[in-house]
Parts: C-alpha cells; sequence; structure tokens
C-alpha cells in the first residue's frame, strides 16, 4: 500500500496544487485569506472569554491561537473528508488509483494552510506578546506530524464510511461543534473542575491541544498521561481507519 | 507464456439496490416496513469469461449495449474487484475510459496535463519529458496557458486524447473515445494507435464501430449477456455479431 502511495506521488503532489490554486485565484487578497480567518476568530475569541467572561490567563491570544490553529486543521480536514470520494466519483468509477490518495490530499491541503498559518502567526505573537520560547517548542514539530497522522487515520475512516451512510457527514459537522466546546483551546485545562479533567483529557482534540500549550506556551514537557493518549489515538486512527478504508474502497466504484 | 493480460474464469454481479438506504433514518424505517426496505437484486454482468491477451497483441472487444464490454474492461483496469476468477495484468495499465479526466475547468492546458497524467501514476518529470509532444499534437501551443475552461469542446477533447495517446502504458484499454474532433484528428488519432501497436503496446479496444475492430485489431471478441461468444479473426467475429443482431453483412 506504501509502495502505491509512492507511485502516486505526484498525483498526491498535484491534487494538493489543485486545490491550494484554486482556492486563491482570481480573489484580490488571495492567500491573506487564509491569514484574516484566524486574525478574526482570535479577536472575537479574546473579547467574549478575556474580557467579558474573564478567563484568567496572561497573553490570551497567543494561548488561543496555540489551540486554535492546529482545531482548525483537523476539524476543516475532519469535514472536507467527508465528501471527498464522492465528490471524486467520475474519476473512481473510470480510472485504477490507490483511493487513499484522496483522503490523504485533502488533509495536507488543510495542513498546508496550516503551516502556513503557523509561519506567519507564531513568529510574530511571540516578538508581540514576549513570552519567551523554551527549548521545548522544539517539541511542537513531532506533535505536528502526530496530529497529521492522526487526522489522516481520521479522514480515512470518515471518508469510507460516508459512502455507505451519508448522514456520517451530517453527524461529523455536529461532532466537530460539539468537540470543540469540550477541547481547552479557549479555556486552560486548569479550570475544568478536578474531577472532570480525567474525562475531558481522553479526547484526542485535548491531549493535542494540551500537548501544544505546555511546550509551547508553558514551555513545559507535555505530561505523560497526556502523550500517551496522543501517541495511543494517533496509532488506534491509523489502523481502524485504514481497516475500514480498506474494507469500504474495494466497492467504491459501484457504491459511488 | 508470459500473457498481458489474464481472465481465468472472471466473473462479476452487480448488486442493484432497489430503495438504496444511505441513511440511518430509511434503513430504521425497512425494520418495519418491508415498502421501504433495502431489497437487492443480483445482475450478473460477466460470466465465467476466459480470456488471455498476448504482449503487443490488438484486441477488439465488440458485442451490444448491456453486454459486459465495459465491465470487462474496468476488471482488466483494477477498477473492479472480480467476484469470482483472477485478473492478471502485466506492466503499467492505462484504462482510457474517458478523455480529459480529471480536468479542471479553471487550470490552465498546462495545469491540467500534468495533473491528468499524474492519474495515471506519471511523475512530473515523466510528464517533462513527453509535455511538448502532447501540446504538439493536440495543436495548442498558442492556448496551452488558457483556462479550459475557454476552450470549445474539440480542443478539450484534443487535449484529453493527446495525453491518453501519449501515456505509453504497455497495457492500453480503450472504451470508445477515438469518435473525437473533426475527421482529420480522427485520422491522426487512429494513425497515432498504429504506431502504439508497432511499438509493441498491446491494447484492448471496445468498440461498437466494427470497421474500426476490423480494421485495427488483430484478434477480436465478441461478448453477449456477458458470456464470450466468440474469439478469434476479426471480420468473423464481426460477422458473427452481425449475425446475432440479426442484421446483414454492411452494404458494399
Amino acid at each position: 500500500m506504501i509502495g502505491e502511495l509512492v507511485r502516486y506521488r505526484s498525483f498526491i503532489k498535484n491534487l494538493v496544487l489543485k486545490d491550494l490554486k484554486l482556492k486563491y485565484r482570481g480573489s484580490v487578497l488571495g492567500f491573506v485569506w487564509s491569514l484574516l480567518y484566524p486574525v478574526m476568530m482570535i479577536t472575537v475569541y479574546t473579547f467574549a472569554f478575556r474580557y467579558v467572561l474573564r478567563v484568567e490567563i496572561e497573553h490570551y491570544p497567543y494561548f488561543l491561537l496555540i489551540g486554535l490553529l492546529p482545531w482548525n486543521f483537523f476539524a476543516t480536514s475532519a469535514h472536507a473528508s467527508t465528501g471527498v470520494i464522492i465528490a471524486n466519483a467520475s474519476l473512481i468509477k473510470k480510472v485504477y488509483f490507490p483511493r487513499e490518495t484522496l483522503p490523504i490530499a485533502s488533509v495536507l491541503f488543510s495542513f498546508a494552510q496550516l503551516v502556513l498559518a503557523l509561519a506567519v502567526f507564531l513568529p510574530a505573537l511571540v516578538l508581540v506578546s514576549g513570552v519567551p520560547l523554551h527549548w521545548t517548542a522544539l517539541l511542537f514539530v513531532p506533535l505536528l506530524g502526530l496530529h497529521l497522522l492522526f487526522t489522516v487515520g481520521v479522514a480515512h475512516l470518515l471518508s469510507a464510511v460516508t459512502t455507505s451512510f451519508r448522514d456520517v457527514a451530517h453527524f461529523t459537522e455536529i461532532g466537530l461543534l460539539l468537540l470543540f466546546w469540550v477541547t481547552p483551546i479557549i479555556y486552560p485545562i486548569t479550570m475544568v473542575p478536578a474531577d472532570l479533567q480525567v474525562y475531558v483529557k481522553l479526547n484526542p482534540a485535548a491531549a493535542f491541544t494540551i500537548a501544544y500549550q505546555s511546550v509551547l506556551f508553558w514551555g513545559t514537557l507535555p505530561e505523560p498521561a497526556v502523550l500517551a493518549t496522543v501517541l495511543g489515538w494517533t496509532l488506534a486512527m491509523l489502523l481502524v481507519g485504514q481497516a475500514v478504508f480498506q474494507a469500504y474502497s474495494t466497492s467504491f466504484a459501484e457504491e459511488v | 507464456m508470459e500473457w498481458a493480460v489474464e481472465l481465468r474464469g472472471v466473473s462479476k454481479r452487480f448488486l442493484v439496490r432497489r430503495n438504496p438506504a444511505h441513511s440511518l433514518k430509511i434503513r430504521a424505517i425497512g425494520l418495519f416496513h418491508a415498502r421501504y426496505r433495502e431489497r437487492r437484486e443480483e445482475l450478473w454482468a460477466v460470466r465465467d469469461v476466459d480470456l488471455a491477451i498476448r504482449p503487443g497483441e490488438c484486441l477488439g472487444l465488440i458485442g451490444p449495449n448491456g453486454s459486459g464490454k465495459s465491465t470487462l474492461l474496468r476488471l482488466m483496469a483494477g477498477i473492479f474487484p472480480p467476484t469470482g476468477g483472477t485478473v492478471t495484468t502485466r506492466g503499467r495499465v492505462a484504462a482510457i475510459i474517458e478523455l480529459g479526466l480529471g480536468f479542471h475547468p479553471d487550470l490552465t492546458g498546462r495545469e491540467n496535463i500534468y495533473l491528468s497524467t499524474s492519474l495515471y501514476s506519471l511523475s512530473s518529470r515523466d510528464t517533462d519529458a513527453i509535455y511538448e509532444d502532447i501540446v504538439r499534437f493536440a495543436e495548442l501551443e498558442e492556448f496551452i496557458d488558457l483556462p479550459i475552461k475557454n476552450y470549445s469542446a474539440g480542443m478539450s477533447a484534443r487535449l484529453g486524447f493527446s495525453i491518453a495517446a501519449h501515456l505509453e502504458p504497455d497495457v492500453m484499454l480503450v472504451d470508445e473515445v477515438l469518435a473525437v474532433g473533426d475527421e482529420r484528428f480522427q485520422q491522426k488519432c487512429i494513425e497515432r494507435m498504429q504506431e502504439s501497436r508497432r511499438r509493441g503496446t498491446t491494447i484492448v479496444l471496445v468498440s461498437h464501430a466494427t470497421g474500426l475492430v476490423e480494421r485495427l485489431a488483430d484478434r477480436a471478441c465478441l461478448l453477449l449477456r456477458g458470456r464470450l461468444e466468440a474469439d478469434g479473426e476479426p471480420a468473423k467475429v464481426v460477422a458473427r455479431y452481425r449475425e446475432a443482431l440479426g442484421i446483414g453483412p454492411p452494404p458494399g
């Protein structure tokens, strides 16, 4: 399977480039739109949660950004993956190619935008907020890598199952909305009542967010339990996603 | 003998779904109301086909509508798994079932060439090597950097055929796509196919145009209701096909 994907790597690359080009071509502001969106969200959330609801945290915009950008990547990927097989039905019926390329390309498209946003916002906010970067910030890169793999697993699962049950698309939309509020992105995990924290931390999105905040914001190593949750979910989703995708993909050409 | 394509006892069953239960709601209602229950009917599109194609052979696949020609082609391409039997192919296989596959109207001709060829597992470097030839053959030198939504239908079809013609796979599976462009361009396409044949490409050609099969193929197969009814010299198989359809030999 990996060998097949390597053979089709230029197809994956071209799919991602196509989506990036089409997203920005013909718009005046171009890729600036990808930066404006987080700026607006951070402004509004800072107003609502820092100044109205008084979340007591210094350098709140920086704290928010660390959780929000990766979340946007995950949520956009999960949402887009539900439609990716159906949207490419005409290709699937007419030519052989490893079907995994479709969810992978759709995740990489969101990931490219995450990397772009991080490259602009992280240095900017570190400078503005004056929060010193600790050496633990180096761990941000491998954590992002795990997040990418985890999301690829989720995308495999969702894209495959949606071909048989179109409800999954709606379910995912609602699920993401709910998941966002039980993930400590706009509030720190320490504000969650102590006896509930253990359940919140089981949520994969929360584990990733807490780990990002540890290495970038607090300058500490992630707790072993959080790291174990991150690794466990990544491995589980990769395996489950792959297995489910394999089971469904042979009949894609007949189902879609 | 190393076959280019080998089918052994190949069958393909489709489940035609009445009331396909794509949503959980319908599935739940189906538990109580038989009328809404998903029913699956079997449809055998291909039954028990044995077919071995030599490297370099050009095989014409003929048969009336619904006889299973396209399904058989897709089985060879690996688009469907067979329900029974085995399909083995050697080398790089390219199925040309539709021209301009993967084209996006907002991308330029150049960008679409790279996208479309990568769909057939060509790397960017592979495509660099054939890029000029593709553009020249399609006669689109002046328009290649325009979005293809500005192309005429004929121009898109020419670009699509030109890409297909330059993929140079070991096995080329072609489904009714030769009828593009004006007569002069069609002639060019047929010549291009003959050139590929001379270079040793194995070709499987699905066509209604029996004249074309007689002209290009060195072997023909007739499919009727999913079964292989005749296999042999094109002229004889075409005659058998006409007999099955209940029409006489072509006039003249």
